[in-house]
């Protein structure tokens, strides 16, 4: 017991450093801070701007309110901000580092590899994504006016975990794939595809695709089930199901990595 | 009329450039999950009964002919000139004889046929397979469709090469592009049918360069407008194609005066 504390203890500390290092390098790029800012409050506005055309010809979607709706919108800028400042590099630099062989001296160090190759640099500028999806859901609720109480939010933290935790292991995964399949560039661009579907309810798809993304691709359990422990209509089963699917998504990427690094053969010696 | 005759090599050394990067034309194709996304939602509202005279096949057939014609229309330019202004690399093309535009412009064309072989396909299969789909396939419509395209083209080309042109004064230009982007992409019918929009928004959105590129063309081959109305619109589209290719070259002319290659 007292072992696996000071193993994670020494992992924080690794993280805070790997965090250190990258806002200092952030840092020497202000202007960018400013630059993903807007970009990100343009992105909000088309999203909310489709929202709102949506409900001019309908009152709910899905059983779904407008401001309703805008907490889901809220929680998917909050993940996709997670992808883009601390997925998104890490994947780019591990193809880059497999396909180059410098793979080698991340595999040299006495650290676990995934941990290392998959949260070595953030991008501090995206994170604007994160401020913005916060406003969001702050402005709707306002609007709804509705105070959630505090078991509410421990539900809502513990799902926003557990998307943010499902996201991490399906971009590592992706980055664990480019060891047998070096050609996979943009593998990347493929996520933040598919996560698109999570910037609306999942209750406002037609079935199939209704079941597929609240089952088979987890990608409800993204932004929508959060929003529901917010607004409190969230089952225990289904807390527990996406709390599950998040475990599970994790272990099976870590044993990918560990088959990837296994078979990992170095494109430089 | 000498750059004319540059252009059937250019077109052909773009072209093998194209068959040779094909696997990013196939990333590209991501781009199209928002609107899918919202094909999706506007399919599911329109179960209750049709939207502003939209029904739920009608959405399938607007969304698939508008990633279509997306792809047919698009340009992606401005990082490349941003680029070249930044490194100072334009000076290589400015000492050849052609202009700087033709360059842009050949390898544009040649990227059009693989940018919209793989989407014009698949939306091909999809118009087989889901049913109730209305395609105004006329040989007059269809003329006019394709003359919309290639207005539809030339004006997307222009307004990048415009946003592109401010490289020479603004280091970074992502931002006017990226604003750009959104606005084209929401206003000009990609995001979201311009019918759908409140009549009064409608109403002035047709008078604007953004309809040209995707909106216009998309509605011709839906069938959603009579050829009076498309040749208007096209006509709105031939007047902005005019007026900006009249601002992109202000705009390049004192750029390239102000221009001092970084590097050389």
């Amino acid at each position: 017991m007292r072992r696996l504390w000071q193993i994670v203890l020494r992992y924080l500390g690794l993280l805070r450093l790997f965090i250190h290092s990258s806002l200092l390098a952030s840092l020497e790029y202000r202007a960018n801070f400013a630059g993903a800012l807007f970009i990100s409050l343009l992105d909000a506005l088309w999203a909310v701007g489709g929202a709102l055309l949506f409900y001019t010809h309908r009152d709910t979607i899905g059983g779904w309110r407008f401001h309703e709706a805008l907490i889901v919108i809220g929680m998917f800028f909050i993940a996709s901000g997670f992808v883009d400042a601390v997925m998104q590099p890490n994947v780019r630099d591990v193809i880059e580092a497999v396909r180059s062989g410098t793979m080698d001296y991340t595999l040299l160090r006495p650290v676990n590899a995934m941990f290392h190759a998959t949260l070595r640099r953030f991008r501090f500028e995206k994170l604007s994504s994160l401020l913005v999806g916060a406003a969001l859901i702050g402005y709707a609720l306002a609007q709804l006016r509705l105070w959630p109480g505090l078991e509410r939010w421990l539900v809502f933290s513990l799902l926003g975990l557990a998307a943010v935790a499902l996201l991490y292991a399906l971009m590592a995964a992706l980055a664990a794939l480019c060891f047998w399949v070096v050609d996979v560039a943009n593998v990347d661009e493929l996520v933040l595809g598919v996560l698109e579907v999570a910037r609306f309810p999942a209750q406002a798809f037609p079935e199939p695709l209704r079941g597929v993304i609240s089952f088979i691709l987890p990608i409800a359990f993204i932004s929508t089930a959060p929003a529901e422990a917010l607004l409190g209509r969230l089952t225990p089963s289904l807390a527990i199901c996406g709390v599950a699917f998040a475990a599970v998504a994790l272990w099976l990427s870590a044993w990918a990595w560990r088959r990837a690094v296994a078979s990992y053969t170095s494109a430089s010696s | 009329m000498r750059a004319l005759r540059a252009y059937p090599a250019l077109l052909h050394a773009y072209w093998e450039r194209a068959v040779t990067y094909r696997a990013v034309f196939v990333v590209a194709l991501l781009n199209a999950a928002f609107p899918l996304v919202m094909m999706a939602i506007w399919i599911g509202m329109a179960q209750e009964g049709p939207i502003a005279g939209y029904t739920a096949a009608d959405f399938a057939g607007y969304y698939l002919s508008a990633v279509l014609v997306r792809r047919a229309t698009g340009a992606g330019i401005v990082q490349d000139i941003e680029r070249l202004v930044r490194t100072g690399e334009l000076s290589v093309y400015l000492i050849r004889p052609l202009g700087v535009i033709h360059h842009f412009f050949a390898r544009v064309l040649a990227n059009r046929p693989m940018a919209a072989l793989l989407p014009a396909i698949l939306a091909s299969l999809a118009a087989l397979l889901i049913p109730g789909q209305q395609f105004d396939l006329r040989l007059p419509n269809l003329l006019l469709f394709g003359l919309a395209c290639g207005v539809g083209l030339v004006l997307e080309f222009l307004m990048q090469y415009l946003v592109a042109g401010l490289s020479f004064w603004v280091v970074q230009t992502q931002g006017v592009s990226a604003a750009y982007q959104f606005v084209r992409a929401f206003l000009g019918g990609y995001i979201v049918p311009l019918a759908l929009f409140p009549p009064a928004l409608s109403e002035v959105l047709i008078w604007l360069p953004f309809q040209a590129s995707v909106a216009l063309p998309v509605e011709l081959l839906t069938g959603r407008l009579d050829l009076a109305q498309g040749a208007l619109r096209l006509g709105v589209g031939m007047a902005w194609t005019g007026l900006v290719a009249l601002g992109a070259q202000v705009v390049w002319r004192s750029g390239l005066r102000s221009y001092t290659a970084v590097g050389a």
